[in-house]
């Protein structure tokens, strides 16, 4: 199938032939596919064998959308690619929609775990393997039986049983492959089961209907985002701790202030978009 | 297993869930919500009265059981238990009460992974009976739900200039109250509140700070 | 948190039969809890659907106005995709037409009682599969729906359920339309957005803004950053406490006045992201009327 790709809110570039009179195409939302979008032109684009179809309604880049033309055999789906999906998939959960800062998800473990940089990496990628691998288990378990057999009020039990099982597991194989791995993580893992964001990504995958490249993007993401927030954490904790605090603040609440600092700049990605 | 040991009077089981040991404040336990559904009063409540039921519920249910399971797999069937009191609420939550649900849905799930419930389980149904176990509940689970409720009203008044939705100010002071980061600033200074309200009654901070996690 | 979890990690690791034991145990615990939970889905679902249906019903009156002996009836529309040609399928509450792109009937049923009075989305969408033979299930997919408002045989008004990608994700809305395809009214019914930024959608300030525009008005208008003159938003306030036609009539002057949507401080992509969805549902649902409405 021959490429084609929203450029503009309302130009998208095809390749392959196309007549030169626009009444003769038709372009479609998927979703409103008995509706066409009216075709203002067809021009050659500077690629050999492309055009830039130009639109008068504008077009989402997220959507996807069909192209037919009369006399011409080809059809066009036009839909972001995945791989550009899974990396704005991943960065919005990571930077966009921090699970820390903006969903304040993992917040428990969180605060205890920050104090120094190596807990904090060392729960960070814990994490993120850990994360990525109940995330996907849960997102087959969820999409092979609970959906199917309309099952889906026993998803929090399962959810919580996949991530203890693994949990479990991952123990006791680590314990058995690499015991020095074990002694230096082990920890951490017992700690998963109480974080708040191993069980809101499989939840969030659920309720969002993802498919399974959103959900490893989500999963990924997650966990990326809360290593890194565990090290800036970290990084600004170690620092705080020899400054003069006042008595009532020390510990927890500045710990919570320090982490509103975070949100604030956080916050400067609310605008980011991948294309 | 276990004897049951005389349970605290029932006016000390509240006060400290309460107070002393409030699990927000305090203990630090379960902080995610307190951050995430604080945006105003009404969700505030909502989940702190979710979150009450299930307190109350699962306490209960764990002083029931713990005869009858196994120690080893305690932590595993209290969870279980936990998940069952969640997902009902949930159910009840999503068919009644589907407006506020909207906001919170994703937090009333999430209770189930709240150390705070699944502790308190450990520490106190394990070793006392029933009755008991409803007060403690009930005064851990007031606790949380007024911390909240107080979160809440902080941040809608700051940030939007009402209370559970009635228009007091006839403006918006400080939107980024109303926004994440705002949540973090609010929790970290009432926290800082508990600890100074506990320097003037004359108890010592501990060293390091007030509340541990 | 700490002390439960030392007391987890310290424990032994328990032997082969112990593990037996416990894995029975836990699977015993876990029927017990799909069965509670079964139960209780059982009866909370119906009551969550029916809920659902009398507030979409409340939302629809009060847009449209309604008496209350006026019907509302639901509009479902599919898509069948076998074959070379694409075919539109409509279910009113007295047909369903299976219908060519350019409004050709292919195939009109009858639709029994029970189905069309059902407020269940499942049961109408289980009738439609059975009686369009699809080979495969994937090719016949629900896409849409409509209300229309009838008082006695009339159709007094339209209500149309539109979805447009906002700053976080979709946004759902119902958008009241009167017989001349001018707006009435619109209400947000789903939203992820930021609270006091992209959430002001559902205020009244901003969405009943599109209130009073006729087809004509709604294909030219933008959104603008401008501030929002005060008298017009004292106007826009008022629509909800009062009904559609007699605000309109009072504020006569006032629409030509503000020919353009005064975009949410600080939500410039919110108000346009609504915006531009308003845009779509009301030109797909006028090229849609002219095919469906004789089988309404």
């Amino acid at each position: 199938m021959a490429d084609a790709k929203v450029i503009s809110p309302h130009e998208i570039q095809v390749e392959g032939a196309l007549p030169a009179d626009a009444t003769a195409i038709r372009l479609v939302r998927s979703s409103d596919a008995d509706i066409p979008l009216a075709v203002v032109s067809v021009k050659p684009a500077a690629q050999a064998n492309s055009f830039v179809l130009t639109t008068a309604e504008t077009l989402n880049s997220q959507d996807h959308f069909q192209l037919t033309a009369k006399g011409v055999d080809q059809v066009w789906d036009i839909a972001p690619s995945p791989l550009a999906m899974v990396v704005s998939v991943i960065i919005g959960s990571a930077l966009i929609n921090n699970f820390v800062f903006t969903r304040y998800l993992g917040l428990c473990v969180f605060f205890g775990v920050s104090r120094n940089k190596d807990t904090a990496i060392g729960m960070g990628v814990t994490f993120t393997i850990v994360g990525v691998l109940s995330g996907m288990i849960a997102w087959a378990l969820n999409t092979i039986a609970l959906v199917p057999l309309k099952l889906e009020f026993m998803q929090i039990i399962a959810f919580i049983g996949i991530v203890a099982c693994l949990v479990q597991a991952t123990d006791l194989i680590l314990k058995k492959v690499n015991p020095i791995l074990h002694k230096k993580f082990g920890i951490y893992l017992v700690l998963i089961t109480t974080n708040c964001i191993i069980l809101a990504v499989p939840l969030l995958n659920a309720t969002s209907g993802a498919t399974m490249l959103q959900a490893f993007g989500l999963s990924l993401g997650a966990g990326l985002g809360f290593a890194l927030a565990l090290f800036l954490m970290s990084c600004a904790i170690e620092k705080v701790n020899m400054a003069p605090v006042p008595p009532v603040f020390k510990g927890l609440p500045i710990a919570f202030i320090i982490a509103g600092l975070f949100a604030l700049s956080f916050l400067g990605f609310s605008g980011l978009k991948v294309a | 297993m276990s004897a049951n040991r005389p349970p605290p009077p029932v006016s000390t089981m509240l006060m400290r869930g309460l107070f002393e040991e409030n699990p927000i404040f305090r203990l630090a336990l379960s902080l995610c919500p307190a951050v995430a559904v604080t945006t105003s009063v009404k969700n505030g409540l909502m989940l702190g009265v979710a979150v009450l039921i299930v307190q109350v519920l699962s306490s209960m249910s764990g002083s029931l059981v713990k005869h009858v399971i196994n120690p080893k797999i305690r932590i595993p069937v209290f969870t279980l238990l936990i998940a069952i009191w969640v997902s009902a609420m949930d159910m009840i939550l999503a068919a009644y009460f589907a407006d506020i649900y909207q906001q919170v849905g994703l937090y009333v799930k999430l209770i189930v992974a709240f150390a705070i419930i699944i502790s308190r389980m450990e520490l106190f149904s394990m070793k006392h009976s029933v009755v008991p176990c409803f007060w403690d509940g009930l005064g851990m689970g007031l606790g949380f739900l007024v911390g909240l409720v107080l979160a809440g009203a902080f941040r809608e008044l700051l940030g939007s200039g009402s209370i559970f939705g009635i228009a007091i100010l006839p403006f918006k002071p400080l939107l980024l109250v109303v926004l994440p980061a705002g949540g973090f600033f609010t929790i970290g200074l009432i926290m800082a509140l508990f600890n100074w309200v506990d320097v003037k009654r004359g108890h010592k901070l501990p060293t390091g700070g007030g509340a541990h996690g | 948190m700490t002390c439960v979890t030392g007391k987890v990690v310290n424990q032994e690791p328990p032997n082969g039969r112990e593990m037996v034991i416990i894995a029975a145990g836990l699977t015993v615990v876990c029927l017990v809890a799909a069965m509670i939970l079964g139960g209780l889905y059982f009866v909370t679902q119906p009551a969550k659907e029916h809920n659902l249906h009398v507030r979409e019903e409340t939302m629809i009156r009060g847009l449209l106005g309604l008496s209350p002996q006026a019907r509302i009836q639901e509009v479902r529309r599919y898509l069948k995709s076998e074959g070379k040609q694409l075919q539109v399928i409509y279910l009113t509450g007295k047909k369903l037409a299976q219908l060519e792109l350019d409004g050709k009937e292919v195939a009109a049923l009858a639709v029994p009682e029970e189905v069309a009075a059902t407020s269940s989305a499942e049961v109408k969408d289980e009738w439609v599969k059975k009686q369009v033979k699809v080979a495969n299930p994937e090719h016949l997919k629900y896409a849409g729906r409509f209300f229309v408002g009838m008082e006695g045989t009339q159709p007094v008004g339209y209500v149309v359920e539109g979805v447009t990608l906002g700053f976080k994700t979709w946004v759902r809305f119902f958008m009241a339309i009167d017989s001349t395809y001018t707006i009435q009214g619109v209400e947000i019914i789903e939203h992820e957005e930021d609270p006091g930024l992209g959430a002001e959608i559902v205020q009244r300030y901003f969405k009943n803004q599109f209130a009073g525009r006729n087809l004509a008005d709604i294909e030219k208008i933008s959104v603008i950053k401008d501030p929002l003159p005060q008298e017009w938003q004292t106007a826009l306030e008022q629509l909800g406490d009062m009904p559609f036609r007699p605000w309109a009539e009072k504020y006569r002057e006032m629409l030509p006045r503000n020919p353009n949507i005064y975009a949410i401080t600080g939500s410039t992509i919110s108000s346009v992201a609504v915006t531009v969805g308003v845009k779509a549902a009301l030109g797909n649902f006028r090229k849609r009327m002219t095919i469906v409405e004789k089988y309404l």
